[in-house]
């Protein structure tokens, strides 16, 4: 039936069409048939690039279209460089950074360490740890509002029954000191199996042999932690960080979802006040320009990472 | 240090990587800093500047 179909195509094919086709060299044809998919990833990734750099230059907003659109140099980028609102937000976006990464690393190497031993019911702890991670961010951060609430929320239960602090006395998303880790902690929640996960396959990656020869030359436990495991499960420490890294950066749903950005502007990220000023204000041309910083931003510091990860694997 | 500043002159891949990479880290530093706002203005340029210098060098011969 294929071959029927197949034969009444050829014959179908135009003679001058076939006649070019079969002419073709292998290098011509492999291109041929790869243009499509790299006329789609232009269409979709590259040009709305451009295009969003070259609404950073204008005074566009999307929702006046018939305006003129007015070529205004660099004065988005000088308004946003010298906005306070917008300081106040990266130094809002480097805290959430920074205390995620930290946390993360730290009790997911843990947890890798601790799951590596073989012990009984390691699979299922395997599996109930790495469960937050496939919940959706709009879910967790619904289920988490309830947690926090002071009057009937279970973390403020369990940090009373630990504290002896009144438990309807604070309000994790309400105060202005604790909504900064409030967030942070739902994110390590939801996030640390990831690190953990990966972490545990570079664990699993470091054959018996080396520790055995260590033990041979009589090198104690914390000699192996330091000189074996921790230099070859760095690699796979610096690839969470850097997916970590860069998925923390662009952090939108599970805050919006939580704290909104509130109380007052404590918690709003730069991704969550790039798309108020995108379309909530419809500040299109300087919403762009924001965007081009922060996209200059991660990609300088991912150029370098990976530098760093290409030297620490070559070691 | 002499060997760096040679590396420089001769447009080693290496030392310009290294400076891209300063550029870059000091930029993501100046814009996420709460002391000073002149320093937050100031802080993309040296991005850029590092980015750009640090795709250009990444051509280099090492």
């Amino acid at each position: 039936m294929l071959k029927l179909l197949v034969n009444k195509l050829a014959l179908k094919t135009p003679r001058g069409v076939s006649k070019h086709v079969r002419g073709l060299s292998d290098k011509k044809l492999a291109w041929l048939f790869v243009s499509p998919t790299i006329i789609l990833l232009l269409a979709i990734n590259i040009f709305p690039l451009l295009w969003t750099i070259y609404l950073s230059f204008t005074n566009y907003r999307v929702n006046r279209p018939n305006r003129d659109v007015k070529w205004i140099d660099l004065r988005n980028y000088e308004r946003i460089l010298s906005d306070s609102d917008i300081w106040q937000t990266m130094q809002a976006t480097a805290h959430f950074l920074v205390s995620t990464l930290v946390i993360q690393v730290l009790i997911g190497f843990t947890l890798a360490f601790l799951i590596n031993k073989k012990f009984k019911g390691n699979d299922l702890l395997t599996t109930l740890i790495v469960l937050p991670m496939m919940l959706s961010p709009a879910v967790v951060g619904n289920f988490w509002t309830f947690l926090y609430q002071p009057q009937i929320g279970l973390f403020n239960y369990a940090i009373s029954f630990f504290s002896g602090v009144d438990a309807s006395s604070f309000s994790m998303i309400g105060d202005v000191h604790l909504a900064p880790w409030a967030i942070v902690i739902v994110d390590t929640w939801m996030w640390t199996p990831f690190v953990m996960l990966i972490c545990l396959a570079g664990l699993r990656s470091i054959p018996d042999s080396i520790y055995e020869a260590a033990e041979c030359d009589r090198a104690s436990q914390w000699r192996q932690f330091w000189t074996i495991t921790i230099p070859m499960v760095l690699p796979f420490l610096m690839l969470a960080v850097l997916f970590r890294g860069i998925e923390n950066f662009k952090m939108f749903d599970l805050v919006v979802q939580l704290t909104g950005g509130g109380p007052g502007s404590l918690t709003t990220l730069s991704s969550i006040d790039l798309k108020r000023e995108a379309f909530e204000k419809w500040k299109t041309g300087y919403s762009s320009a924001y965007a081009v910083i922060l996209f200059v931003t991660v990609f300088g510091l991912a150029s370098i990472y990976v530098k760093a990860l290409n030297k620490v694997k070559d070691r | 240090m002499k060997q760096f500043v040679k590396g420089l002159i001769s447009f080693q891949r290496s030392p310009w990587e290294a400076v891209a990479s300063v550029l870059i880290a000091l930029g993501v530093l100046m814009l996420m800093q709460p002391f000073y706002l002149v320093i937050f203005t100031y802080s993309f340029s040296v991005i850029l500047t590092g980015t750009v210098m640090y795709l250009i060098c990444s051509h280099f011969k090492d």
